[in-house]
């Protein structure tokens, strides 16, 4: 995980990402220690439901980002049921950001797939 | 090249019967880069016109009792039609434009026409005409910038008072959004959200912009960019204040 989250990291802008999963919680993050674990998931849980919501609407959501005045916040909703969260400084690039991760897509489920596999 | 075959090897007898299949501006942009002096008959179903090369230049065009400019204009925007070449006759020139400026204010004038009639149909939850005014500029600004496919105008409290979509499925999720994303920023210790971009498998997406008193929800095409789109609208409506 620490491998595709250095992936992410090199893009300008990105301050630290994070994967959740449904019901288990948060398997991974590098988000800065301000962040709590209860902060990580509250943010996972709720991006996750505006996610399901739009597929209950006959939407097919890829990636979502939203700009808060402190900063981006760029989610990506894997087939496992995992979302995988990347916090950004405001202002960056969220397009690219969000075009890395759907590259990164089969690589992730594998790895949440398969957690002891290099 | 690729081109001289094309052209080349149109044989006399598809030059008289007339080509199908291809575009005329690609057609008209070969003749061009090949330095052709002819006669080239554009017909349609029911129209019929004439274009004039010399030396790769559009020289004239004929079109009913139309010359020149005016007539060429019309006969590049014709969909689908059958081109024939025949043997250069001399002409005056009567067109000084260059050719690929003029496909381009023909290809300009089309989605312009196509824009006017695919003008979206507008509907009002509530028969308030003043309180519908109120929302004039705004959707002023929704309906001419390009990119938008539907847009919703919701108050603050998250009731749609404004839609031009025919089914108003994304109104609910607008609400959901920035709800959950308002919800969020106490979680987060920020302020609320500027924007939200749900980007769909389509290539289309979803753009949230909250603005003074108003939530405005767009549905984007698969090319347009939210920055761009927002962008816009900052500026259209910061005018119009």
């Amino acid at each position: 995980m620490n491998t595709l989250s250095k992936e992410f990291s090199i893009l300008p802008g990105v301050i630290g990402s994070c994967i959740s999963l449904k019901n288990v919680g948060v398997l991974f993050s590098s988000f800065p220690d301000t962040f709590t674990n209860a902060m990580i998931k509250a943010t996972s849980d709720n991006i996750g439901r505006m996610i399901q919501m739009a597929e209950l609407k006959g939407l097919a959501p890829h990636t979502m980002s939203i700009n808060y005045n402190r900063f981006d916040i760029v989610a990506m909703p894997l087939n496992n049921g995992a979302l995988v969260l990347i916090l950004c400084e405001p202002g960056s690039n969220t397009s690219l950001v969000a075009t890395t991760a759907c590259m990164l897509t089969t690589e992730l489920e594998n790895m949440i797939s398969h957690p002891n596999e290099k | 090249m690729i081109q001289e075959s094309v052209t080349d090897n149109i044989s006399s007898k598809q030059s008289k019967e007339g080509i199908k299949g291809i575009s005329i501006a690609s057609f008209l942009q070969m003749l061009e880069q090949e330095r052709h002096t002819c006669r080239v008959q554009v017909q349609t179903e029911d129209q019929l016109g004439i274009l004039f090369f010399e030396d790769g230049c559009l020289i004239d065009a004929e079109y009913g009792h139309e010359r020149g400019i005016d007539a060429a204009y019309r006969i590049v925007s014709w969909e689908n039609p059958s081109i024939a070449l025949g043997d250069p006759v001399s002409r005056a020139k009567k067109i000084d434009l260059p050719l690929g400026y003029i496909l381009l204010n023909a290809a300009k004038q089309h989605d312009e026409q196509t824009k006017e009639i695919a003008k979206p149909t507008i509907t009002y939850a509530s028969n308030n005409a003043e309180h519908n005014s109120d929302f004039q500029d705004t959707i002023n600004a929704l309906t001419t910038i390009d990119g938008i496919e539907h847009f919703y105008i919701l108050d603050q409290t998250g009731k749609i008072v404004i839609y031009s979509a025919p089914d108003p499925i994304h109104g609910e999720l607008i609400v959901y959004c920035i709800v959950t994303c308002s919800n969020l920023r106490k979680w987060l210790h920020t302020k609320s959200p500027r924007q939200i971009h749900m980007h769909m498998k389509d290539g289309g997406s979803l753009l949230i912009l909250p603005k003074a008193g108003t939530i405005l929800g767009m549905v984007l095409d698969q090319h347009s960019s939210a920055v761009e789109i927002s962008d816009q609208i900052n500026k259209a409506l910061s005018l119009s204040l």
